[in-house]
């Protein structure tokens, strides 16, 4: 889900949090995977831009080409289940592995 | 939007995940969680629910960690061997406790050496720094001061790129409170800069202080700055009275890194370069030498140089015959302190928790093997799915090493910090030895400690695991496999060593706690009770001549008996128990029969007045005591003690033969009696010293130690007595002012201290060589418990069953003991040598221990004999 959302376009922490709905504790450690699995790179805003609005420089996300790859593969695998809905919703797959 | 201060949760927050973060990765994740909370609060509402989003910053800290620590495998796989430590809580607490009641004692004792031989002083290159000490074996003397011609004489060595010396002299401080008896360090030329210290406050000794006409000048310590003076900057620049002369402070001394540590004073000796007349004498060794080593030489080879030089001076033949044999030796400075004493008793010392540690192994090894055996399936699984002998062996051994390092933490814990506790309340003499800390040095001892433990008692019981024959252990009715011959052979040689060892410790310690215990039972040869003590010091000054001194003297006891309570006072030279004055040992000839036809015999010197027999109750066993008329211009004479009497005379009797000393001018004296021997320097040294008394009219000193008799409470009247003698001079200060009792009662304290140790290691050994007894034995039925139900189906009777494994183990436990008595003989000869009060052969230690260790055997086997015979034929193999 986390990768999902990068490939979408959002790019920090807190943005993916919003977009995906999970809890801190799970989005942050999860980039780092990603990051560290190669399936996403890290780097820094740049400070001048930041400084103009008057925050601290974040942290921005990006997918990598092996993360597009992956995403693919999981998005290919998830499509193959089927389509399930419990209590009237409609889940098209459960949570990635990300 | 306004930002507005974080909230002080969010702070907290983010604060606690930054500290689980490790260290190199906390800049950027701060930074992160920084500009995340900060667009989280700048979001519509994004204040709600805040300090949730923040809680994920803590989960993402512990996420970083986590990822960093798996890094490493072997972090990974001690957790995984604790975690299969921690399935098994029985055994692993046995085996834990088991190793620190070992380590602990092994870690205590090094603790104590630490402090007192390794520790660095806080001096610039201090592993540079020796002591310089002279030794004479030949003469049975251990370390002692050097003398001036050997000190100018280490130069011809090379050894030493610098070097000085000094002599601590006990003074009377006057100035800034009460007068004060202190120690003052009274130093040569070069003295600091061989040190290398650096003052506090003001200056050092500089070469102008040490010309003979210089104004006398004084260093003080650090800490007698702070207390007696509040870190007064004045006290630099103003004046101190030593002993009635006046000096002027220059400097202060830091404690840290103080040489001598004790002193409290030190006075440049002011000898102009050249030593005066009566220093300079090579049979006069009353001098401290500390040197620095010369470039690129160790403390072994400068040893050596110097050790060669005082050969070759003491091989000539005009030496004073007293010096012949004297040799000199250089030690590092910083285990100088503890005098060769130190190194004998940690020599025992080590002895004894070496064997409690290889004890404490033996009894883990036996566990492990127990646990070997009962795991013979799943090892012989993971040698079936390909993991090595090796593999499994060091799995063993990284399961034994975890044990080890646990216990080692526990033993540290109880052993360091509780003997460090223990410390606090042991007598002052045992105390000043060293300064106990948990410090790194202590915290390295104890991990090579624990490392070899595991080592130990982990190498046979892994190799005996890892070679489990696969099909058979595969088998059903695998657990016999265990009990192959090859380990019934080890346990065996357990069973015997157990017992062995712990017999050599239990002998010792019992030869120990008897050769203390007599010490503790001599009668001190003296009534104790109804004495105060204390002693005080006539400066020169004030009391130039033998008359002053006498006339002070007899006022001060005139006054002293005047005290209410007081029912005598006397006044002597030397005080029983090592309390003040001088124990100055003189060799005393017959005037008649003087050497080399004559013998000659040491004594200790002691000047006494009439009424010291009476105050102390010392009784005359021949001839008869000082009188009134022993004057100053009346023949001189002297007593002897009974033993001294019966060195001289072996035959007849000393009393009306002529003795003298040249330590006395050579003077003859006139035995008039003997007295009965008593224990002048405590009751440490089991044999009385051979004493002199001498009329104090005829031989006057300027230091006098007083007896005061009184009718009650000794205590009650102090602070009458310190009121009589400052009437008489308000700057006579009373030193180590005590009851008799008190200082018999300190005396002793030290020699409990050691007993309780010896006891505690003697009682450590006997649980240790019991449990490991009772476990191995319990081990053996276990595994037998099949053959047990063959044979009982067979027809063997119960008693039988518990017989034959009785048997067994009294067999292996008299094979220990045979073994045992002879290590105990060793350890009780080595004992014998080193320390006053242990006598060989005691048969009555050796027997009992022997008879303790077999009934302990006999008790640890029957346990688990009543176990297997009480087994069911049906039930025993069943249980296969």
């Amino acid at each position: 889900m986390v990768l999902h959302a990068l490939a979408r376009g959002h790019r920090y922490g807190f943005d993916i949090l919003e977009q995906t709905g999970l809890t801190s504790g799970t989005v942050y450690p999860a980039l780092d995977r990603l990051a560290a699995e190669g399936l996403a790179e890290a780097a820094w805003e740049d400070a001048e831009v930041a400084h103009a609005e008057k925050r601290p420089p974040r942290r921005y996300f990006e997918i990598t080409a092996l993360g597009k790859e992956a995403l693919i593969e999981a998005l290919d695998r998830y499509r193959a289940l089927a389509p399930l809905t419990i209590d009237g919703v409609r889940y098209p797959g459960a949570p990635d592995q990300a | 939007m306004t930002p507005s201060p974080t909230p002080r949760l969010i702070r907290i927050l983010l604060r606690v995940g930054e500290w689980v973060v490790p260290r190199h990765r906390r800049g950027s994740w701060r930074r992160q969680w920084e500009a995340e909370v900060e667009h989280r609060r700048r979001m519509p509402g994004g204040r709600q629910g805040l300090a949730r989003f923040a809680w994920g910053a803590v989960l993402h800290g512990l996420h970083v960690r986590r990822r960093e620590t798996r890094m490493t495998g072997w972090t990974r796989e001690l957790a995984q061997v604790a975690r299969g430590l921690l399935r098994r809580p029985g055994f692993s607490l046995v085996a834990v406790a088991t190793l620190a009641v070992g380590i602990g004692a092994a870690s205590a004792v090094f603790s104590l050496a630490e402090a007192l031989l390794l520790r660095p002083l806080p001096l610039p290159e201090s592993h540079e720094l020796v002591r310089v000490h002279s030794t004479n074996r030949e003469r049975g003397h251990g370390w002692f001061s050097v003398s001036v011609p050997d000190f100018a004489g280490l130069e011809a060595t090379g050894a030493f790129r610098q070097r000085s010396f000094y002599r601590i002299d006990p003074m009377d401080l006057a100035g800034g409170g009460d007068p004060l008896r202190i120690r003052v360090a009274s130093v040569y030329d070069g003295f600091f800069e061989t040190l290398g210290t650096a003052p506090t406050a003001g200056r050092l000794l500089g070469a102008d202080d040490q010309r003979a006409d210089a104004a006398p000048v004084a260093l003080m310590a650090e800490r007698m700055w702070v207390g007696r003076y509040g870190a007064d900057p004045g006290v630099i620049g103003g004046t101190i009275r030593l002993d009635g002369r006046p000096h002027t402070v220059v400097g202060i001394v830091p404690d840290r890194g103080a040489w001598p540590a004790d002193a409290d004073i030190w006075t440049p000796l002011a000898w102009g370069g050249t030593p005066p007349e009566w220093a300079d004498a090579r049979s006069n060794h009353a001098w401290q030498v500390v040197a620095r080593l010369a470039d690129g030489l160790s403390v072994t080879e400068a040893d050596e140089r110097v050790r060669t030089w005082s050969r070759t001076v003491y091989a000539d033949p005009d030496i004073d015959p007293r010096d012949v044999g004297t040799e000199l030796l250089a030690v590092p400075l910083h285990s100088s302190e503890g005098g060769d004493d130190a190194g004998a008793l940690f020599g025992t010392l080590g002895a004894a928790v070496g064997l409690v540690l290889l004890l404490a192994c033996m009894n883990a090894s036996g566990l492990l093997l127990g646990r070997g055996m009962a795991r013979a399936r799943e090892l012989s699984v993971r040698a079936a799915l390909g993991a090595g002998r090796a593999r499994i062996a060091g799995l063993l051994l990284g399961e034994t090493l975890v044990l080890a390092l646990a216990g080692g933490a526990l033993g540290v814990v109880v052993g360091v910090v509780g003997i460090g506790r223990a410390w606090e309340a042991t007598p002052p003499a045992i105390r000043d030895l060293g300064d106990i800390t948990l410090n790194p040095t202590v915290l390295l001892g104890a991990l090579g400690i624990s490392v070899v433990a595991a080592l130990v008692a982990g190498v046979v019981p892994a190799l005996k695991a890892s070679r489990v024959p696969l099909a058979e252990a595969m088998k059903d009715g695998a657990a016999g496999s265990g009990s192959g011959r090859a380990s019934t052979r080890f346990r065996r040689i357990l069973v015997v060593g157990e017992v062995a060892f712990s017999l050599a410790l239990l002998v010792a310690a019992g030869l120990a706690v008897t050769g203390f215990q007599r010490q503790l039972t001599t009668e001190p040869g003296f009534e104790a009770e109804g004495l105060l003590t204390f002693t005080v010091r006539l400066p020169q000054s004030r009391y130039p001549d033998d008359e002053a001194v006498d006339g002070v003297l007899g006022d001060a006891l005139a006054r002293l008996e005047a005290v209410p309570g007081v029912t005598g006072a006397t006044a002597t030279s030397r005080l029983p128990l090592g309390a003040g004055g001088f124990s100055l040992s003189r060799v005393f000839v017959f005037d008649d029969a003087p050497p080399p036809d004559g013998a000659e015999y040491p004594g200790s010197w002691i000047e006494v007045d009439e009424g010291w027999f009476d105050a102390l109750e010392v009784p005359v066993v021949e001839g008869r005591a000082f009188e009134e008329g022993d004057r100053a211009d009346a023949p001189l004479v002297a007593m002897v003690s009974r033993r001294l009497a019966a060195q001289m005379a072996p035959d007849g009797s000393v009393v009306g033969r002529r003795i003298r000393s040249r330590y006395d001018e050579n003077l003859p004296r006139t035995v008039v009696g003997v007295v009965d021997d008593f224990q002048i320097n405590g009751v440490a040294r089991s044999v009385p010293n051979p004493v002199v008394l001498v009329p104090r009219s005829q031989s006057v000193r300027s230091s006098m130690a007083f007896l005061v008799r009184t009718s009650g409470d000794p205590g009650a009247v102090v602070p009458a007595v310190r009121s009589a003698l400052a009437d008489l001079d308000a700057d006579l200060a009373l030193h180590e002012l005590r009851t008799l009792r008190d200082a018999h009662a300190a005396d002793l304290a030290g020699i409990r201290f050691l007993t309780t140790l010896f006891g505690a290691f003697g009682t450590v050994a006997l649980v240790l060589a019991l449990s490991g007894v009772y476990g191995l034995v319990s081990l053996s039925v276990s595994q037998r418990t099949r053959e047990i139900g063959v044979r009982r189906a067979m027809g063997a009777t119960a008693g039988r069953v518990r017989r034959g494994i009785v048997r067994e183990s009294l067999a292996l436990g008299l094979a220990g003991v045979a073994l045992g008595l002879g290590l105990a003989w060793v350890a009780a000869r080595v004992l014998a040598s080193g320390m006053d009060g242990v006598v060989i052969p005691e048969p009555v230690t050796f027997l009992v221990a022997g008879l303790v260790l077999t009934a302990g055997v006999a008790a640890g086997s029957w346990i688990p004999a009543r176990r297997a015979a009480g087994i069911a034929p049906v039930d025993a193999l069943r249980a296969e």
